[in-house]
């Protein structure tokens, strides 16, 4: 596959590996956005980043570390890699979750990660309980000048909201989204009142059907070790993925003929809405019918 | 007391968890972290298992790594009926035999799945004839049994053949490879899902009904 032209897919920030790839000088293969990109630590701890191909190769100017995950612009940033001071805050938890392969596209992804209807069906005894199904009210803004899209006061009944948690409750959650292809979650915490966990997806896409999910957690945690918190995630995840790359079309349907939502899609109707109006073209689906 | 080195997402793994339920055993999980940690490859697990691969089960002082023995040790110790590991000779065999089959040409389905799942760079396309050939193998037997009256990989019954053959044919569309072209495969995996103790795991459907 060759680089898209999509001047804004280009233009933004993707996370292309965690630190923890590149071990012992090896250089990591991967690709981005159709592009096939080699990224490198020297001796220095300095990490390079050079697009290959055939009959080029040539070095990334955009490459930053940050939250231990190794960031790249292929084109001229368009904006700031997402701020996450939580992150620095103490009290906290914070693991990077292992990359995971999707045979989908990005908004695919993001858009199943803030969805809460499908907890009850997709995530039995741990994100949702077939008894509990129904998704009360949440509020979809804007924020930051509507650089970023926000569902607040969401709720729902989680037999086993996280790794900590030692029973059933119910959880609220706000839902942040910073780019096509970058998503926080905010939840309360089981074990520790009036605090939040965070979960983050940093969605790579390889090309416009195929992503590589990066993830991290920042929890409140202090009796599960780092092995029992990635299985715990890993499960819940690898349900998400046998999902996803059975949807179709595998570019996110943008045109409101293409769906039928229903109130507890307000999320990702706002989000649909929103990749709408920007100029994306990657990984969206903008046909008609 | 029985502990199983263990990754939730590991087919393999899976199908130990599976006859553990099905037999009823009680055994603590030993987790691994396989991805991204590749514990698997550090001394720690080498000493339990020189290859580095997950299943390892540990049994008091017996340590066994390898799927396939390992099913073979909890049917013959821990299921007096002898139903999951039958003693006639002619079926033991037979089971013998499912069980190398799942063991080494059920291994390219089952590394191409893992490839996919964590992302690497890895080129599919020579995994694929090899587990197309495979999933006809056990299509062609199947459907050969279904025309003599048998529902089972291995005898008239459930056996731990088919749960060796399991997990990599169930997940075979996760990677891509469709089981359209199966239909005594799809009935198969149907009577599996309705064995008694069945359990899931991610990439494995369960019955809706």
């Amino acid at each position: 596959m060759a680089i898209t032209t999509d001047q804004t897919a280009l233009d933004d920030w993707y996370v292309v590996a965690a630190m923890s790839d590149l071990v012992d000088g090896a250089v990591h293969r991967t690709r981005l956005l159709g592009q096939a990109i080699m990224v490198a630590c020297d001796a220095d701890g300095l990490i390079t980043c050079h697009e290959s191909g055939p009959t080029h190769d040539h070095p990334v100017c955009h490459v930053i570390t940050r939250y231990g995950f190794i960031w790249v612009c292929l084109g001229h940033p368009a904006r700031a890699i997402v701020a996450i001071p939580e992150i620095g805050e103490p009290g906290r938890r914070f693991l990077q979750r292992g990359r995971i392969g999707v045979a989908t596209s990005g908004p695919r992804i993001i858009e199943n990660f803030f969805d809460l209807s499908h907890f009850s069906f997709v995530h039995l005894g741990t994100l949702g309980d077939q008894d509990s199904t129904e998704v009360p009210r949440y509020t979809v803004n804007f924020r930051e000048d509507a650089a970023e899209l926000w569902a607040t006061e969401c709720r729902f009944f989680q037999p086993k909201a996280s790794a900590a948690a030692g029973s059933g409750g119910e959880v609220f959650y706000n839902y942040r989204v910073t780019s096509p292809f970058v998503s926080i979650i905010y939840k309360d915490s089981l074990v520790a009142t009036g605090k939040l966990d965070l979960i983050g997806l940093f969605v790579q896409p390889r090309e416009e059907t195929d992503c590589i999910v990066h993830s991290f957690c920042l929890v409140h945690d202090e009796t599960n070790s780092d092995t029992e918190l990635l299985h715990f995630y890993h499960e819940i995840f690898a349900q998400d993925r046998s999902v996803l790359i059975h949807q179709t079309p595998k570019g996110l349907p943008l045109m409101p003929r293409r769906e039928i939502p229903t109130q507890s899609d307000a999320m990702s109707i706002a989000y649909r809405r929103w990749l709408k109006k920007s100029p994306l073209t990657f990984g969206v689906d903008r046909a008609a019918w | 007391m029985i502990t199983l080195y263990d990754y939730i997402l590991c087919g393999d793994c899976y199908k130990t968890r599976l006859l553990l339920n099905m037999l009823g055993l009680d055994y603590t999980a030993a987790k691994v972290d396989v991805h991204p940690g590749r514990e698997d490859r550090k001394p720690a697990f080498l000493a339990l298992n020189p290859l580095g691969r997950i299943p390892v089960l540990t049994d008091g002082e017996l340590r066994l790594f390898d799927a396939e023995a390992i099913l073979t040790y909890l049917a013959l110790a821990y299921d007096p009926a002898r139903q999951w590991l039958p003693q006639d000779p002619a079926t033991a065999a037979r089971v013998a035999m499912w069980l190398a089959f799942a063991g080494q040409h059920l291994a390219p389905l089952t590394a191409a799945r893992m490839a996919n799942l964590i992302g690497t760079e890895t080129d599919l396309a020579p995994y694929r004839v090899p587990s197309l050939r495979a999933i006809e193998i056990v299509e062609d037997h199947l459907a050969e049994c279904e025309l003599m009256g048998q529902h089972w990989v291995a005898a008239p019954h459930a056996t731990i053949a088919d749960l060796a053959l399991f997990p990599a044919i169930a997940m075979a569309p996760e990677t891509g490879i469709c089981l359209n072209a199966s239909p005594a495969v799809w009935r198969w995996l149907g009577r599996v899902k309705h064995l008694p103790g069945f359990i899931v795991m991610p990439g494995v459907l369960p019955l809706l009904a």
